[in-house]
C-alpha cells in the first residue's frame, strides 16, 4: 500500500485506494449544487408535519370559535339518539324512526321533527330564517314577525304568517300543511295559497299549492278539491260547489281564480251567496280575472284584509 | 483506542487559512462566511455522511452552517473555527438520531439524479461499522476527496492522527472488505 498517496495524494496512487476514491466520490458533497444561504433553507417534513399540525389546530380552534358564535337553532333531543346540539346554516338534521327532536331558535321560534324527518337550515338571517324539509314531519310554533319564517319543500315554500301548524312531506315530496292558530302561505312561482287556522292545504311537485280547504269540510268537498288539484278534474268543479258550506267560502275564492274561464262565473255565483259582495266589484269584473276586485272579495271571507297580504309580501320574504 | 482521544484533542495552530474570514464573517459578511462554506462544507458532509443516511446529509450540512452562522460571536478562537464547525456537525448527527425521524423527505434532486451504486453503498456502511475515529477520516479522504493534511486542517485534528487514523482505517476496511468477500 502506498502510504504517501493515501496521506497527501502524492506518488504512485494506490489502486484500491484509487478504485475506492472513484467509487465513493458520487456520495461526495456537491459544492457547485448547494450553494450556501443563496436557496431558503429546506423545510424539512418533520417540520412541515409540526407547521400543518399547528395549521390544523389553529384552523380547529377557529372553527369551533366561529360554529359557537354564528346563529344557529338550538338542538335538544326528545327522543332516540340525535347528536347534534346545534343546527346552523348548511347543516342538516335526519331523525330516525325512534328519534324526535326540538329546535329552538331565539326571536323565531320552535320546531319539532317528527321521526323519519330530514330537515337543513338553508338561511340564518334578521330578516329570514329559511328551512328546508325534505321528507317527514315538523310542528311549528313561531313568533317571529309574519314573513320571516320560511320552510322550502319539493313544490312550493311555507311561509309563516305568525302561526302555529304541521308541515308534512312525504316520500312523494307531496306536502301538507296543517294550521293550528294564526296563518300560513304556500307559495310556489306565483300560485300561492292562503291557509287560516283550522285549515289544511296540499302542495304537489309540478303543480304547487293546492286549494286549502277547513278540516271540518265535508270528505266529499275535500276529495274534489284534491282531484281538481292532483288532476285538474274539472267534473269535481260541481261536485265542490255543491258540498261548499259558508266556511267554504275560502277554498271557492281559491277556485274563483284557478278554473278555466268557462266555470268561472258558476264559482262566483256560487261565492257570492255565502259573502256579501262589494259594490266595487261586478261579475264582468271577476270573470275578467280583475284582480282587485278578487281582492275585494277576500276582504269581506272575515280573514283580515288583503292590503296585509301584500304586505308581507312586498317586505319580501325571499 | 489512542485514535479516538486523538480525534478529539484539537493542536494549537498558529493561524489557518480561514482566520480573516472568520473574522469578516463574525463582522457580518455574508460573502466571508460563503467563502469559508466553500472551504468546509465537504468537511461538514463527511463527518455528517459518517453518522446520519447519505440522503439526509446535504441538508443538514445547510443546516450546520446556519446553525454556525447564528453561534459565531460565540467562537472565541478563529483559529479553532474548523475544529468548532466539526463539533457542530457531529453534535447535529447527534440530534438527528434523537429526533428519529420516521419520514424521509423525497428531494425533487432524488429523482433527477443518478442513484448511488450498491457497491458504494456498501462500502460506504462498511466504513461506517468502523471505530468513528477511523470511518470520519476514511470518509473525508476516500468519499469527500480531501487529502491527510486538508483533513487536519478543517478538523483541527493534529496531522499525525490523521496519518495514524487514515492508516488504521484502511487496514481495517480492507479486511471487512476481503472478509465479506470471503463469505
Amino acid at each position: 500500500m502506498n502510504e504517501d498517496y493515501l496521506w497527501d495524494k502524492s506518488g504512485e496512487p494506490d489502486p484500491e485506494v484509487q478504485r475506492l476514491e472513484n467509487l465513493l466520490a458520487p456520495l461526495g458533497h456537491k459544492l457547485d449544487k448547494t450553494p450556501v444561504l443563496s436557496l431558503p433553507k429546506p423545510i424539512r417534513v418533520p417540520y412541515l408535519l409540526a407547521i400543518a399540525a399547528s395549521l390544523l389546530v389553529l384552523c380547529g380552534a377557529v372553527w369551533v370559535a366561529w360554529q359557537r358564535t354564528r346563529p344557529a337553532w338550538q338542538v335538544a333531543t326528545v327522543s332516540g339518539t340525535p347528536s347534534l346540539k346545534r343546527l346552523a346554516k348548511g347543516e342538516s338534521i335526519s331523525t330516525d324512526s325512534q328519534s324526535q327532536a326540538r329546535l329552538n331558535l331565539n326571536d323565531v321560534g320552535e320546531v319539532e321533527v317528527e321521526p323519519n324527518t330530514r330537515l337543513s337550515v338553508l338561511a340564518i338571517r334578521p330578516d329570514e330564517q329559511r328551512l328546508a324539509l325534505y321528507h317527514g314531519t315538523i310542528h311549528a310554533l313561531i313568533w317571529a314577525p309574519p314573513g320571516r319564517f320560511i320552510v322550502n319543500t319539493p313544490s312550493a315554500q311555507t311561509v309563516d304568517l305568525g302561526c302555529q301548524y304541521t308541515l308534512k312531506v312525504d316520500a312523494d315530496g307531496v306536502g301538507l300543511v296543517e294550521v293550528s292558530v294564526g296563518w300560513v302561505a304556500f307559495e310556489n312561482e306565483g300560485r300561492e295559497s292562503f291557509i287560516p287556522a283550522g285549515a289544511a292545504c296540499i302542495t304537489r311537485p309540478g303543480k304547487g299549492p293546492g286549494i286549502p280547504y277547513y278540516q271540518d269540510a265535508s270528505s266529499e268537498l275535500i276529495d274534489a278539491l284534491h282531484r281538481f288539484d292532483a288532476n285538474a278534474d274539472q267534473s269535481a268543479v260541481a261536485v265542490i260547489l255543491d258540498k261548499a258550506r259558508t266556511r267554504d267560502a275560502i277554498s271557492l275564492w281559491h277556485l274563483l281564480r284557478r278554473v278555466q274561464p268557462d266555470d268561472r262565473g258558476r264559482v262566483y255565483d256560487r261565492l257570492a251567496q255565502f259573502i256579501t259582495v262589494p259594490a266595487s266589484v261586478t261579475r264582468e269584473g271577476v270573470l275578467a280575472a280583475n284582480l282587485q276586485m278578487i281582492d275585494s272579495l277576500w276582504n269581506t271571507l272575515d280573514l283580515g284584509n288583503t292590503s296585509w297580504w301584500r304586505m308581507w309580501k312586498s317586505r319580501g320574504p325571499k | 483506542m489512542e485514535s479516538v482521544i486523538a480525534l478529539f484533542a484539537p493542536v494549537e495552530r498558529p493561524e489557518q487559512p480561514g482566520r480573516s474570514l472568520v473574522e469578516q464573517a463574525r463582522q457580518g459578511s455574508r460573502a466571508a462566511f460563503g467563502q469559508l462554506y466553500q472551504q468546509y462544507s465537504r468537511m461538514v458532509h463527511g463527518l455528517l455522511l459518517a453518522r446520519v443516511p447519505h440522503s439526509e446529509v446535504e441538508d443538514m450540512v445547510q443546516d450546520v452552517f446556519l446553525l454556525a452562522l447564528r453561534r459565531l460571536q460565540s467562537l472565541r478562537d478563529e483559529n479553532a473555527f474548523g475544529g468548532w464547525l466539526a463539533m457542530i456537525a457531529r453534535h447535529q448527527a447527534i440530534d438527528y438520531h434523537r429526533r428519529a425521524p420516521k419520514i424521509t423527505e423525497l428531494k425533487e434532486n432524488m429523482l433527477q439524479e443518478k442513484p448511488p451504486e450498491p457497491e458504494a453503498l456498501e462500502v460506504l456502511d462498511t466504513i461506517r461499522s468502523l471505530p468513528d475515529a477511523y470511518r470520519e477520516t476514511l470518509i473525508l479522504r476516500l468519499v469527500e476527496g480531501l487529502s491527510g493534511p486538508e483533513i487536519a486542517v478543517q478538523t483541527g485534528l493534529s496531522p499525525d492522527s490523521v496519518r495514524v487514523n487514515l492508516h488504521r482505517g484502511m487496514k481495517m476496511l480492507r479486511e471487512k472488505m476481503e472478509g465479506r468477500a470471503a463469505t
